[in-house]
Order: C-alpha cells, then sequence, then structure tokens
C-alpha cells in the first residue's frame, strides 16, 4: 500500500502525469503550478510516510 | 576594518565552532573499526536525520542549484522530483541492513553484498566502484569551498589556500572522531544552512521584487517564460524534453538512496525506529531546497547574463549591498554545504577502500583484523583519500564534471542488486556480478558515446535495462546460493 502511493506520487513527478501540470499557470498561492504542484508532491510522500510509520508503531506497541 | 576581513572573521568563527563540535564525540566512542565507521550503532533520529540531509545539502546544492534556476528555469524542479521519494528504499532496506549488521558485524554496503552473494569479486568491485564516483564528488566540494573563500576575500586568498583551510578542519574532525564526528559537525551545519537558506528565499524576491508571487509573475511575463514551463530548459538554453527529464529523474530516484555514504548509515543507526523515522522526515528536508531554487530565479530579471551560472549566489551577494555581517554568515552556510558533504564522503571512501578493499587481500588480512590496524589504516586513508582530491580540485586539469555525470548512472546500477539481496531469494552471485558489470559498461558505453542511443533516455537507463536482464538471466542459468545463507536475509 505505501509503495502504491509512493509509486504513484513519484509518477506524478515525470511523464506522462507531471505535463499536465507542466504550465506556470495559474498560480497557486504565488507559486507557479508546476512548482506548487512538486512541493505538493513532497507533501503527499511526508504525509504518507508519515501515517504509515504511526500506524506500524502503534500495531507494535499493543 | 576591510569589509572582507569581517567576512572572513565570521567564517574563521564557523570552522573553530565545527572543530569543535566534531572533536568532543571522537571522546566518547570506542577504539574499534565499529566505533570508527558506524559510531557503535548508537545514532539517534537527530543526528541521522541531519546527517543524511545535510550530506545531500552539498555545494552542488548551494550553488548548483540556484545556477539551475538561473539558467534552466523550472528543470531545477528534477533535483526536489527525485528526492521526495529518493530515501524511500532506505525505509524497508535499512532495518534489515541495520539488523544483519549487528548480527554479523557488517559496517558497509559491500560485506552485504559480499556475504549474501558469496562473491569477493562484488565486494572489490563496490570498492573501486565507490572510490571512483567519490574522489570527483569530494573534489568538487573542496573546489567549491575554495571558491567561496577566495570570492569573499576578494581575491586576497587564493583558491588552493581557502581549499586547504576548510578541508584541513574537516580531515582533523574525521580523522578524529569517524562517523560520529561527521554527525555532530553534520547537525550544527544542517541547522545552520536551513536558517540560511530560508532566510534568502524569502529576504532576496522580499527585497528585489516585493514578494515571492511578484516574482514569479514577472518571471512568466518575461522572455524567461519558456524557461518556467515544465521541464524547463536543457542544458544548452533550449527545452528540455519529457523522455531525457523523466528518465533521469528515475535513474536518480533509484540511485540516490544507493550512494554509499548515505546507505552506511543504516548500520550507525541506533534502532530500526530511529532509521525508519528518519527516512520518514526526509522529505521535510527536501522542502528545504525551495528557497534554494528561489534564490536563482530571483537573480533571473535582477542580474541578468552572470555566467558561469554556478556563480549566481555570490555575485548576488556581493552586487546586493547587504550587511557585511549577513553575507559572513552566508559564506559560512555555503562553507558548511561544502563541508558537510565532503566529511561524509571521504569517511564513507576511506572506510569502505580500506574495509572492501584491502582487508580482503589474503596477505595483510590476518595483520588488518588484529588490535586497531584496521581502523588506524582507515585513518590514513582519510588523509590520503583528501590528499588525492586536493590535488584534482587544486593542480590537475582532468575535467571531473564529466566523471560526477556519469556517476549517477553508475550508482543506480546497485539498485537492482541491492533490492535482489533482500527479496530475490533465487538470486545468486554470478547474476548479481554480471548485472553490476554489464549495467556499468553499458552505462559508459552510452555516456561516452551519446550519438547510440536509440531514443533520448540517461544512460543509467540503458545500464538498469540490461542490468535487470543479466541479473535474472544469469541468477536462472546458474546454482542458487546455499540455503541457510539465503535465509539469513529473508527471514525478516
Amino acid at each position: 500500500m505505501l509503495v502504491t502511493i509512493l509509486g504513484l506520487v513519484q509518477l506524478c513527478l515525470i511523464w506522462p502525469v507531471f505535463p499536465l501540470f507542466g504550465s506556470p499557470d495559474p498560480f497557486i498561492f504565488g507559486f507557479p503550478l508546476n512548482v506548487a504542484w512538486v512541493i505538493l508532491m513532497v507533501l503527499i510522500a511526508f504525509v504518507a510516510l508519515l501515517t504509515f510509520f504511526v500506524l506500524e508503531h502503534r500495531g507494535k506497541n499493543n | 576594518m576591510a569589509d572582507w576581513i569581517i567576512v572572513l572573521s565570521i567564517c574563521g568563527v564557523y570552522l573553530l565552532i565545527t572543530l569543535i563540535m566534531g572533536i568532543i564525540p571522537g571522546l566518547k566512542v570506542s577504539h574499534s573499526t565499529t566505533g570508527y565507521v558506524a559510531g557503535d550503532r548508537s545514532m539517534n533520529v537527530l543526528v541521522l536525520y541531519f546527517v543524511i540531509g545535510a550530506s545531500i545539502f552539498s555545494s552542488f546544492a548551494f550553488l548548483g542549484g540556484p545556477g539551475w534556476a538561473y539558467s534552466r528555469g523550472v528543470a531545477a524542479l528534477y533535483i526536489i522530483a527525485y528526492g521526495a521519494v529518493g530515501m524511500v528504499p532506505l525505509y524497508f532496506f535499512g532495518p534489515k541492513a541495520r539488523a544483519l549488521g549487528e548480527k554479523y558485524g557488517f559496517v558497509t554496503q559491500a560485506e552485504l553484498l559480499e556475504d549474501r552473494f558469496n562473491s569477493k569479486w562484488l565486494s572489490g568491485l563496490m570498492a573501486v566502484l565507490t572510490i571512483t564516483v567519490l574522489i570527483p564528488y569530494l573534489t568538487l566540494q573542496m573546489k567549491g569551498a575554495g571558491i567561496i573563500i577566495n570570492t569573499i576575500s576578494e581575491g586576497m586568498i587564493p583558491i588552493w589556500l581557502g581549499a586547504a583551510i576548510a578541508y584541513l578542519v574537516v580531515v582533523i574532525y574525521v580523522f578524529f572522531s569517524g562517523v560520529m564526528g561527521v554527525g555532530w559537525t553534520n547537525t550544527f551545519q544542517g541547522v545552520f544552512m536551513l536558517v540560511i537558506a530560508w532566510f534568502l528565499g524569502i529576504y532576496l524576491p522580499k527585497a528585489l521584487y516585493g514578494g515571492i508571487g511578484p516574482m514569479f509573475e514577472q518571471l512568466v511575463n518575461s522572455d524567461f517564460k519558456q524557461a518556467m514551463t515544465a521541464p524547463g530548459l536543457d542544458a544548452s538554453g533550449q527545452p528540455w524534453d519529457w523522455w531525457t527529464f523523466s528518465s533521469a529523474v528515475i535513474v536518480s530516484v533509484l540511485g540516490f538512496s544507493m550512494w554509499p555514504h548515505f546507505f552506511m548509515k543504516a548500520f550507525a543507526a541506533k534502532s530500526d525506529r530511529a532509521m525508519k523515522l528518519t527516512i520518514v522526515l526526509y522529505p521535510t528536508f527536501q522542502i528545504f531546497l525551495v528557497p534554494i531554487l528561489i534564490i536563482g530565479f530571483s537573480a533571473v530579471n535582477a542580474f541578468p547574463g552572470v555566467t558561469p551560472a554556478d556563480s549566481i549566489l555570490p555575485y548576488v551577494l556581493l552586487n546586493m549591498e547587504l550587511p557585511v555581517v549577513l553575507i559572513g554568515l552566508v559564506c559560512a552556510g555555503a562553507l558548511a554545504a561544502s563541508m558537510s558533504s565532503g566529511d561524509a564522503i571521504v569517511h564513507a571512501a576511506a572506510s569502505i577502500g580500506v574495509r572492501d578493499g584491502l582487508t580482503k587481500i589474503p596477505a595483510v588480512q590476518s595483520w588488518l583484523q588484529s588490535g586497531d590496524h584496521e581502523r588506524r589504516l582507515i585513518r590514513i586513508g582519510v588523509i590520503v583519500i583528501s590528499l588525492i582530491a586536493y590535488y584534482f580540485a587544486v593542480f590537475s586539469k582532468t575535467d571531473i564534471v564529466s566523471l560526477l555525470l556519469g556517476a549517477y548512472g553508475g550508482i543506480a546500477q546497485l539498485f537492482p542488486i541491492m533490492f535482489a539481496l533482500f527479496y530475490w531469494p533465487r538470486a545468486n552471485g554470478k547474476g548479481a556480478l554480471a548485472g553490476l558489470v554489464g549495467g556499468i559498461l553499458v552505462t559508459l558505453l552510452f555516456l561516452n558515446n551519446p550519438e547510440l542511443k536509440p531514443i533520448p533516455m540517461h544512460e543509467g537507463m540503458y545500464g538498469l535495462i540490461i542490468n535487470v536482464i543479466l541479473l535474472i538471466g544469469v541468477s536462472l542459468a546458474t546454482q542458487p546460493e546455499n540455503e541457510d545463507r539465503i535465509k539469513r536475509y529473508t527471514s525478516f
């Protein structure tokens, strides 16, 4: 599951998904779309990893 | 007092703090190879996070990152695009490597390979590959440090002396403290660099354009619009193509965690939790590349025509009439970027060269493994490797950048083999060796003859395809490894 999510995140950062968000327009919070897209993907990767880590760890404590 | 003396004094204070922080932890670790190479397997999350994060924040990030943004626009997003997920393989490999290291005494990646695949050749090949790619990497860091000190002293301190001063500090603390010296200095340097990067990334657009949004708007509405459309421009200034961008990202994702100076840190981790949490937190370090790129973007319209693009950060600093103390802090930050990568590299190269290279020579093996000869020799290796890199940085005319360009393609060839090591019991030594050798040769072939490529993909991709075919084909065609051996690696 984690590998699938992170694989999808990576796919979003290369062809064929990234070109869909490759234009600088529109601007999002002052950043061009392509820059904002890459930042969003890093954040998603972080949240996914953190969620799995917390779940896995909680399981071990029980 | 001349401004440059104040700036240099700030860098001097920074170097002194780094030296002290590097020497203290060496007093605590044991006088053994495990202590020197893997810090007695005692690194906590804080230190591991900064060791891995700050090692990546090299001269390339501080000088090359803004340079890419300045000359190639959003092509610079490539650096973030591969780092987002690039460390994740260590989330899975790291704890396994750590557990095996603790059980069997491994402290390097090659020792894992040698044991699982029952092949001394693999370990020797790893030692050669590692040193071949790490020395040019170290050379670039040294050059970066020399250039920074030379620029801020207004040419009063030559590059050779600047590089020598910064790296004398590195050699002293790596010699004395080993990996724990790398760890604690990287924590200090990491925090320092992050503060500087964020400050500049917010301050420069604000001072020059009134904010980050107005800066980007101006870029998109100028001649730079093409560069602001993904995937940006290539090195010659033409629009980059998606094939090359995507394949370069994939090769870098696979190679990223395979760099020996990162992978080896799995053996230094205190616990599985520390190792995993470090990887979980790593994307937060990746976000810090955003202000670094903004530094380059901010200079596009404000300072057009600066060459080489890599000098854009020092150029902006010297031309913006910033307070002199601030310039000093930024220069110290750039030195931190160079040194926090250089220390990890020289430590890894010396450890691997001795542990996986010299120790395998039967004539010296028993002598090395008695007493603390091995640790002493690694320390000497730290000095020797630094001197070799220093020679290339200062005296040699060899084109090291091209060597480094090939490095990622070469390092990525380790990925299929490390993956098979943990997850494919049928893989054997012959298959691993054939895959690695074949992959490296194909990468080198296309690196040196790009006109032979059927489609414009990164040469490492071609290497990986051949690598996987050979790994699978040769393994299936030959005898599997002994079952007890396999069990050690699959019983998790």
